[in-house]
């Protein structure tokens, strides 16, 4: 037995590897992820209400979906000017989000904090492509002067709690948030420009994405809908019974573990047979978007100009494409909602007056649906918990990308390096 | 003048610290302006053979608890070719969140990194507790909390690799440090090992909000009152950990009007962060009648999860393994 | 266990029951030999911080013990120790310390009998529990 181990692959918060081990027969590559931080452990005993603060280790989006999760537990309605703070915010987080996976993949062949001269710079690499570059990151700074205002934290927010926000916003905020979407509105129109012009180039792979169903919340009724690769619904069902439609399998090999849809059954990732498996995130919700009898949005027209504009066989390049239309969806809606008349009202919370023994909330975060259940005791004590998380439900399709690179690379042996960086950014957009 | 070497590495944790490196780069004055980052995973995919291949760096950034073998190992080898190592995180410096699902250990049957099956697929296993990197390496500086805030970071950073050469930067840099390593970098000296770029006070010294009287006759959870903006939170009835923790924050949370949970640590002079909040809080207490303050105390619920939230691994009298002859958890040089 | 000998920290206040304890040993009531005290002028300035130290520093149970009610020769200071004890127990239980292993007891300059009973209770239901262990320490030999 022989193996060989792609690592450490980049960008992925936590610790993830592809291994390519050889035995008699056709090689195996498994997609590992190598740590596990037992967040469920955890939470356990942990007074209910401090989970927001504790589940944003996750990810920021996690701090939203936590407090929606206590909506529910002491059953109240967030004040209105609470919902938008809470979108405004959640809006934010897709910009930062989305923003961040842009600037890794327009960096993904140049080392971006190389501080060569400008003649010394990767010729390859046009100057003012190395500016928007800058640029990004720089729009990511405002952005996160934005979630700061809004959420307290940028990276671990603090102002969501049951019924509403902490705070309300200062004065100053008010024309500051105004002038960070002016900023952000331009500079989306300057990527979107940019990338119809197709400037992607050749940061972009055309590799196909196996026909994989998956897994949105309709932003029409809120309800969970699984497609399959044509987009087709083959199940609708209340968020409710998310955690009894979905079930999670543990394989040897990772400390991940997979989540699949109970109905269809499980089968461990393989590229030729993908009838258990599913996913989730800027690309699911595409094909939902696009399905969807509503007119489609303007910013799919985007989406055409970078990649594949036949939605049933989706590439890469059409998962960056979906990044790039959320990306200009999201700052068309912080232009309504970083407004003073949005962001104002007699009350930030609704003070909870009872607790159920248990609570549950989804929703869409950048990386994908999330979903919380808690279950307490008497005393708001976590007795219970369950997470579906954006990173469980795409192991499996992540892991089929990577067998899908290794086996469609024929230079595996002569230049893993080559392969690693292919499967990196094939990885990226999810 | 040659460019110093700077390596950046997370152990188990999220990329929150990472992205803020990321962001200050952007943000403030970039990190690379005298500085060659010659190692890091997340953003470069450096492989460890690179470190070898360069040498020892001058500075090591490093995030994250340790949680695994791998960690362990991974510490130990940037140990070994770093000059300096700076903590960055609640995670590096005390071992931060991960750390807290030893507390409720055993509670759920089995952890899923105790399997065997690990060894064809190389799974790396599970420490049996969590531990900060300072309990099996020495670190030679700190910077605390979850994330870290940019300008002390950044100040942190700019500090330790401009040392002796860029005098307007190290200016700028002491300007934002507390009195004693400000001094020593301006003097051109690294300050004293063990430092913590952070304040020397407690969060209330710099939290925007009031302090009258610390007395309350009830204590109530967060959801339960929305509390008076500008006013003290303790003195609300809200468990906030401000008057144990270091600041340095700049009171962020309770600006926020969320309680602080103490991700900077304890100050110099708390001995235990739970022992100090059980202290203050119960000099709140009014009544002198045991019925009615064992009443009390009982309405107070996961004082441990709480009161050590960030700081289980390390700074926990009892959890900590090796408290007594640890190498140098914060504060204890 | 067999073989194991308890060891139990006395705080205690310096006008009462370190005199009840002193009286004690004068009138040669039979105690066990497993408490080591520390004299501390008021069992108000007892801290929590010194009663974690002390299990953190190996002991098996801690004795704080000060004036009744009423007649603290500071006024107050036994009433602060009081308060302080039940978040106190709270937060030794969540850490893994038996209830038994820290007591508060006001115990009078006279009452050197009761010295003797107290210190005689807890070093046996002490020895009942086994020595302390820190859940760390369980965790990481559960796991080595």
């Amino acid at each position: 037995m022989r193996r060989t181990i792609l690592e450490p692959l980049r960008w992925l918060g936590g610790f993830a590897r592809v291994m390519v081990i050889h035995e008699d027969g056709a090689p195996q590559t498994l997609f590992q992820i190598t740590n596990n931080i037992h967040i469920q452990e955890t939470c356990l005993g942990r007074p209910v209400e401090e989970l927001p603060r504790i589940l944003s280790i996750l990810s920021p989006a996690h701090h939203l979906v936590s407090a929606l999760t206590l909506d529910s537990v002491f059953n109240v309605t967030p004040t209105p000017m609470a919902v938008n703070i809470r979108n405004a915010l959640s809006e934010t987080l897709f910009l930062i989000h989305h923003m961040r996976k842009l600037y890794f993949l327009f960096t993904s062949e140049s080392n971006p904090l190389d501080d060569f001269t400008l003649s010394q710079r990767n010729t390859n690499q046009p100057s003012h492509e190395r500016e928007l570059m800058d640029q990004i990151m720089r729009h990511v700074v405002l952005a996160q002067e934005a979630s700061r205002i809004l959420g307290g934290r940028s990276d671990h927010p603090v102002s969501i709690v049951p019924g509403g926000v902490s705070r309300f916003l200062k004065e100053p905020y008010y024309d500051r948030l105004d002038e960070i979407a002016a900023k952000l509105a331009s500079f989306a129109v300057k990527i979107g420009g940019w990338v119809s012009g197709n400037g992607f180039g050749r940061q972009l792979q055309n590799l196909e994405i196996m026909p994989i169903n998956s897994l949105s919340m309709s932003p029409h009724n809120g309800e969970i809908e699984l497609r399959d690769s044509g987009g087709k619904i083959i199940d609708t069902f209340r968020p409710e019974l998310i955690f009894e439609k979905i079930a999670f399998s543990v394989e040897p090999w990772t400390y991940q573990p997979f989540s699949f849809v109970k109905a269809t059954g499980w089968n461990a990732p393989d590229i030729d047979n993908v009838a258990g498996s599913y996913f989730v995130g800027p690309l699911a919700r595409l094909r939902s978007n696009i399905q969807s009898n509503t007119p489609v949005d303007p910013e799919l027209s985007v989406f055409s100009t970078c990649g594949s504009t036949d939605v049933e066989a989706p590439t890469i390049s059409s998962a960056f494409g979906a990044l790039v239309a959320e990306l200009i969806g999201s700052v068309s809606r912080i232009r309504r909602l970083f407004r003073r008349d949005a962001l104002t009202g007699p009350s930030i919370r609704s003070i909870p007056g009872e607790m159920k023994q248990s609570g549950f909330a989804a929703m869409e975060s950048p990386e994908g649906l999330i979903a919380h259940h808690y279950k307490v005791d008497g005393r708001g004590i976590v007795e219970e918990i369950q997470i579906l998380d954006a990173a469980t439900q795409n192991n499996a399709l992540k892991c089929m990308i990577a067998q899908k690179v290794v086996k469609e690379s024929t230079d595996f042996d002569r230049d893993p390096k080559a392969v690693k960086l292919r499967i990196e950014k094939a990885l990226l957009p999810f | 003048m040659p460019k110093k070497k700077l390596a950046i590495y997370t152990a188990t944790g999220c990329p929150a610290c990472e992205n803020t490196l990321l962001d200050i780069n952007y943000d403030m004055v970039s990190l690379t302006s005298n500085t060659d980052i010659v190692f890091w995973p997340y953003l470069q995919g450096s492989e460890w053979e690179t470190l070898d291949e360069y040498g020892p760096v001058d500075l090591c950034i490093l995030a994250g608890a340790v949680r695994t073998e791998a960690d362990r190992n991974a510490v130990i080898r940037l140990r070994s070719s770093s000059r300096l190592m700076l903590a960055i995180g609640s995670c590096a410096c005390f071992g931060g969140l991960p750390a807290l699902c030893d507390l409720s250990a055993g509670m759920s049957d089995s952890r899923p990194g105790d399997t065997d099956s690990g060894n064809k697929y190389l799974l790396p296993k599970m420490e049996p507790t969590v531990c900060a990197p300072c309990q099996i390496v020495n670190i030679d500086y700190f910077t605390p909390g979850c994330p870290p805030t940019r300008d002390l970071l950044w100040s942190a950073i700019q500090s330790l690799l401009s040392l002796g050469a860029n005098t307007p930067k190290i200016a700028f840099a002491a300007s934002r440090l507390p009195q004693a390593i400000a001094d020593s970098v301006t003097a051109g000296i690294l300050p004293r090992p063990g430092s913590i770029f952070a304040g020397e006070k407690a969060v209330c010294a710099t939290c925007s909000r009031t302090k009258e009287e610390k007395k309350f006759d009830a204590f109530f959870r967060t959801h339960q009152i929305d509390p008076a903006s500008g006013r003290c939170l303790l003195e609300q009835g809200i468990l906030c950990q401000g008057l144990a923790t270091r600041e340095g924050c700049g009171g962020i949370c309770t600006a926020a009007g969320a309680p602080c949970r103490g991700c900077f640590g304890r100050t110099e002079k708390v001995f235990d962060p739970g022992a100090k909040m059980v202290s203050a809080v119960s000099s709140t207490f009014n009544s002198t009648d045991p019925k009615e303050l064992k009443n009390v105390a009982d309405s107070f619920v996961d004082l441990a999860g709480t009161f050590y939230r960030y700081t289980l691994a390390t700074q926990c009298a009892l959890m900590a393994p090796n408290s007594e002859d640890s190498n140098n958890a914060p504060d204890n040089s | 266990m067999k073989g194991f000998e308890p060891k139990l920290i006395a705080f205690l206040c310096n006008w009462c029951s370190y005199v009840a304890a002193d009286a004690a040993g004068v009138a040669r009531f039979v105690q066990k030999p497993n408490v080591r005290v520390i004299r501390v002028f008021c069992s108000g300035m007892v801290d929590p911080s010194y009663v974690i130290k002390a299990f953190a520093s190996g002991a098996d149970g801690v004795l704080v013990a000060g004036c009744h009610p009423g007649d603290c020769h500071y006024l107050a200071g036994n009433i602060k120790a009081l308060r302080r004890s039940f978040l106190l127990r709270k937060l030794l239980a969540e850490l893994g310390v038996d209830q038994q292993r820290f007591r508060l007891e006001w115990i009078a300059a006279s009452e050197s009998p009761l010295y003797a009973k107290v210190v005689n209770e807890m070093v046996e239901e002490i020895r009942n529990l086994g020595p302390f262990i820190s859940k760390a320490k369980k965790l990481s030999k559960g796991g080595a």
